[in-house]
């Protein structure tokens, strides 16, 4: 992993959280994996992206002391909008791209206002199933939400009709490391166990047509 | 294609972007920098800019007439910031090209 963008994960996650921003937060996509290292010993995360993706889970009101622009500000981050879709995001000199999701709600549209925060974060589907999908690590001395193993695999599976076919690539790779790391951990292995059988008749056919239609010796 | 090639293809796409992005929104911020005048006992906010050789001194308003104040010093440090953020990305342009050439 280049040290660089360790640095600037770590930048970001102190910004944040000595601006009340943190806790309101569950980083999803590819660099939850990064915290990874945590939990399981041994565990080299592949991360081949500068997006960094927060969930806002949005399940109770949102105060933090700073918003986000001010509190990145001193990391050289500057908020750009979308003028036709109003959605956000804050791009660094060095490549750094950070957004914010929340969840899709009936009714509601493309993109939703946090004031608090100063955000327009985008509204995706899947998504709600990191509410309780998380797990908190201690991360330089600040609690770090991020999407727990299980879920990030399961997430990933979700949303792979609607990838890229290079998103698509990566997404397997790095779902497969994380479950290589889960199939050796009880507990995790457990979790994931009855993820998969919490699963409803339509979203367990589309898992199970991505494990069929990849090859895929996982559990199903 | 060698990932590491592709990755950083990817780096210096999105680099180019932000660069247009940057340049974009100090087209719409004045240039110059703020420095504050005094006359008479009251103090006045004026903006410097190079053009060319000459150094123009563009009145803006009276330190008193705090709104407008705050926005023309606030849009002076989003420029100086943006500016900055703009001259690194350049940087970090020419790290990618270089390490780039490796894989030619």
């Amino acid at each position: 992993m280049n040290k660089n963008y360790e640095e600037e994960l770590r930048g970001i996650i102190k910004a944040f959280g000595e601006n009340g921003i943190l806790e309101n937060i569950i980083i999803i996509g590819s660099w939850a994996t990064y915290f990874y290292v945590k939990i399981f010993d041994g565990f080299i995360p592949s991360i081949r992206t500068l997006d960094v993706d927060c969930y806002v889970p949005m399940n109770k009101n949102i105060t933090v002391k700073k918003s986000v622009k001010e509190a990145l500000k001193p990391l050289n981050y500057e908020q750009i909008f979308d003028t036709s879709t109003e959605k956000n995001k804050f791009i660094s000199p060095d490549g750094f791209e950070i957004e914010f999701l929340t969840k899709l709600r009936r009714n509601q549209s493309a993109v939703v206002r946090i004031d608090s925060m100063g955000v327009n974060a985008e509204t995706l589907g899947n998504l709600d199933i990191f509410d309780n999908g998380f797990i908190e690590v201690d991360f330089e001395g600040f609690s770090v939400k991020v999407a727990s193993p299980s879920v990030y695999v399961m997430q990933k599976i979700l949303i792979s009709k609607k990838r890229s076919d290079e998103k698509f690539r990566k997404d397997l790779e790095s779902l497969l490391l994380v479950y290589e790391e889960i199939k050796k951990n009880e507990l995790h292995m457990s979790q994931y166990m009855t993820l998969v059988n919490s699963l409803g008749k339509g979203t367990k056919k589309t898992y199970n047509d991505y494990i069929n239609n990849n090859n895929l010796a996982m559990y199903k | 294609m060698s990932i590491l090639k592709s990755v950083l293809e990817e780096e210096l796409e999105r680099n180019l972007r932000n660069q247009k992005i940057y340049k974009e929104m100090l087209s719409n911020l004045p240039k110059g920098s703020i420095y504050i005048s005094s006359r008479n006992g009251k103090q006045y906010i004026y903006r410097k800019n190079r053009v060319g050789k000459k150094i123009i001194n563009e009145y803006i308003c009276a330190l008193s007439n705090s709104e407008k104040a705050e926005e023309e010093i606030k849009r002076s440090e989003d420029y100086s910031r943006i500016f900055k953020n703009l001259n690194l990305a350049i940087k970090e342009e020419l790290r990618l090209r270089k390490a780039l050439k490796a894989y030619e």
